[in-house]
């Protein structure tokens, strides 16, 4: 008989059980009847017992009896065919209730007659590895979708481009041959030919806008969406397509109004695309309203914007459907007759054409009110000062279809300037334009076919170089050799802190503005930015929270939650850090912009532009203080 | 890729597909209709009656608007999954002379 040695057994005995006791997973050994031998301590701490405590039952002891039955059916396939189960994978419940996801391998255990007696078990939770690769397949999944999405849009834009290309050029053929007809051209025909004719014309009218949308649609999907800028007269625009309104509105019985500025409004806007605007806008205006209804176009000149209105008093829009109202293939009125002439893309597009010049659009409707839309459009002033001779000039070489740059070097507020600085004007702006002219020859731009042309004002402080058909580098180059030598000129005459702000307007447009202001002040109002909470108090008594986002002594922009009326007067409390008391002031709701949420739990936001009305003289005292003790 | 296979698995996808092409099928199968009628009555004389010239310029407008009519009911049934598809039948259609 071999000699035991103990020590050798203890040695071996105490590395098992050291196995035992740190490994997470669940051992146990049962005998031939399912009784629990022996247990390690992760089994019997995912019971919350100790394992002393767990030797002797049986599963059916611990589990719930469907379980417990079967994991008996599985010991006994074990134990009968002496095969093992390896690697099973089980949906189950801990002991304390959690689903989770376990594997299970069981091995017969043998007498040394080789007799089964009973089976070892190990049990190991995967709930986290099953997450993690349900989570990969969920991402994969989400990919694919994703990419067929993509596909998918990419070939609506397509197929929308290749029907609305293809219905094109046959319609406009085919409009032709009507008006040879209708105008008479080919010999005389009577009224009721002509009345057919007309209806024929509409149809062809119709489905001409259809076309001209689904493309509009096309483009803007594929970054194919160009504006063509031009210098416009806003008040003009409107203007010229009144006539047609006021006949469409008459026929309805709805009285049209125009509420315009009395100064001409010069934008630098796409002519075809803002009356685009005006046409859906006042079209749906008069669409939506019923006889006897009234419609009201407004033109509103902001602080450093033009606000149009188009206000009805129509049938209005549902509160639950105003947010989709600028979504593509949206038709949301019940009207009869209204929902089948379009496609649903108008708003879409207007959307588009608005945030494309750097504007904001809005709508504000009541169920059988009616609805008032709004839209901004920049303003620049520079623009507005530029003599007849230039905006001639500017428009002449952008219907050539020529792509202009346009310098301005406007000298804010020039009669205190011109004092200040001492330099007789002719002989500053002779001085400036031997600067200009040396920089473009520094830059070879003289030698080309198109040279500069620069225009100036010395009554009213204004500069202007226009320089067509200009690559973009070029331009940096002149414009920074520009702004160097300004700064030299005012150097060498001793004239200490002029500051030049350069800003570039109109990217992407075949229209480029860089701006150069020279003076101490580059706005009528100084604007700074400034936060602090604010009190706005609205009609009828009601008290809403706010953000101040920027300040100046024209008025204030802010942050709110609630959707603020357009045009509606409120008051805001407003404290300024230097002051005791907090100061009271009444504004006027110029703009607003509704911020895009970034998820759909985040509550609507909107950016308010308030302008002061009828300001007390110590609030602008006191505003006047402390925006110039902030400004740099 | 295995086109078919997704679009199974994105069959509001599919709806929405189906639902725009039958949304601008509709829209401008109606008018371009009403126009075809209009010109049919021309042609038949019905409101009056026509110079040899003005019937020659109905007619070119009436076979327009019939082929018109035709090139888009054939794309409209193009399944325009098929860019191909869609490419061939235009490059077809230039070949026979839509004018």
């Amino acid at each position: 008989m071999k000699k035991i040695n103990y020590k050798d057994l203890e040695y071996k005995y105490q590395l098992l059980s050291d196995l035992m006791d740190q490994v997470p997973d669940v051992i146990y050994f049962k005998d031939k009847k399912g009784r629990l031998i022996m247990v390690n301590q992760a089994h019997a701490r995912g019971l919350g017992l100790k394992p002393e405590e767990v030797v002797g039952k049986t599963d059916f002891d611990i589990f719930p009896k469907e379980r417990a039955a079967k994991m008996a059916k599985d010991d006994l396939y074990v134990m009968q065919t002496g095969k093992p189960i390896i690697d099973k994978i089980e949906r189950a419940t801990r002991a304390d209730g959690v689903d989770n996801y376990v594997t299970t391998t069981k091995i017969p255990r043998y007498d040394k007659k080789g007799r089964v007696i009973g089976l070892v078990g190990i049990t190991r939770d995967i709930t986290h590895r099953m997450q993690l690769g349900r989570l990969r397949e969920e991402k994969e999944r989400v990919e694919k979708k994703l990419a067929t999405l993509k596909e998918l849009n990419q070939m609506k834009s397509e197929f929308v481009s290749v029907v609305s290309h293809e219905l094109r050029t046959p319609l406009a053929i085919i409009k032709e041959a009507l008006m040879l007809i209708f105008d008479e051209v080919t010999g005389p025909i009577n009224t009721q030919q002509k009345e057919v004719l007309n209806k024929a014309k509409d149809n062809i009218w119709r489905l001409n806008n259809i076309i001209n949308e689904l493309l509009d649609l096309s483009r803007i999907e594929t970054g194919r969406f160009k504006l063509q800028y031009f210098l416009v007269n806003l008040n003009g625009l409107l203007r010229d397509c009144s006539d047609y309104f006021q006949k469409l509105a008459e026929e309805k019985r709805i009285s049209l109004d125009y509420s315009l500025p009395r100064n001409e409004v010069k934008l630098f806007i796409d002519s075809g695309r803002i009356s685009q605007v005006f046409t859906n806008l006042i079209n749906n205006a008069i669409k939506f309203t019923e006889q006897g209804g009234k419609i009201k176009v407004e033109v509103k000149v902001l602080e450093n914007r033009v606000r149009v209105g188009v206000i009805d008093t129509g049938v209005g829009i549902a509160k639950r459907d105003l947010p989709r109202l600028f979504n593509k293939f949206v038709q949301v009125s019940k009207v009869p007759g209204a929902e089948k002439k379009g496609v649903g893309l108008g708003l879409a597009i207007v959307k588009e054409i608005v945030r494309k010049h750097g504007g904001e659009v809005w709508v504000e409707s009541k169920l059988g009110v009616g609805s008032k839309f709004y839209f901004t459009l920049p303003r620049l002033y520079s623009v507005e000062l530029l003599n007849q001779q230039v905006q001639e000039r500017i428009n002449d070489l952008l219907a050539k279809g020529l792509s202009i740059y346009l310098i301005n070097l406007p000298i804010v507020n020039f009669s205190e300037f011109k004092k200040r600085v001492g330099i007789e004007p002719k002989r500053l702006f002779a001085d400036l334009n031997s600067i200009i002219n040396g920089a473009f020859k520094e830059s070879s731009r003289l030698h080309q076919e198109q040279p500069q042309i620069t225009l100036q004002d010395y009554r009213n402080g204004e500069c202007s170089i226009l320089f067509p058909e200009a690559k973009e580098e070029e331009v940096n180059r002149v414009d920074s050799l520009l702004q160097d030598r300004i700064r030299g000129y005012f150097r060498q005459n001793k004239v200490e802190d002029v500051f030049m702000v350069p800003k570039t307007e109109h990217p992407a447009a075949n229209i480029r503005i860089k701006k150069i202001y020279i003076g101490s002040e580059i706005r009528r109002f100084k604007r700074i930015y400034y936060q602090a909470d604010i009190d706005i108090f609205l009609p009828e008594n009601k008290t809403e929270p706010g953000q101040i986002v920027d300040i100046s002594q024209g008025g204030v922009c802010f942050i709110s939650k609630r959707l603020l009326e357009t045009d509606a007067q409120v008051g805001i409390k407003l404290e300024l850090p230097a002051d005791n008391r907090p100061l009271y002031i009444k504004g006027r709701v110029a703009w607003i912009k509704n911020i895009e949420q970034m998820s759909k739990r985040e509550i609507n936001k909107y950016k308010v532009g308030l302008e002061f009305i009828e300001l007390e003289n110590k609030n602008k005292k006191a505003l006047a203080k402390f925006i110039n003790s902030r400004a740099v | 890729m295995d086109r078919k296979k997704i679009s199974k698995k994105g069959d509001d996808l599919e709806a929405l597909k189906k639902e725009l092409v039958s949304a601008i099928s509709h829209i401008v199968r109606t008018p371009l209709s009403i126009v075809k009628e209009g010109l049919s009555l021309m042609l038949d004389e019905i409101p009056g009656q026509l110079n040899p010239k003005q019937r020659k310029i109905i007619r070119v407008a009436k076979e327009n608007i019939d082929r018109l009519t035709q090139s888009i009911e054939k794309i409209l049934q193009t399944p325009w999954g098929d860019k191909e598809n869609i490419r061939d039948l235009l490059l077809k259609q230039k070949k026979r002379g839509v004018q």
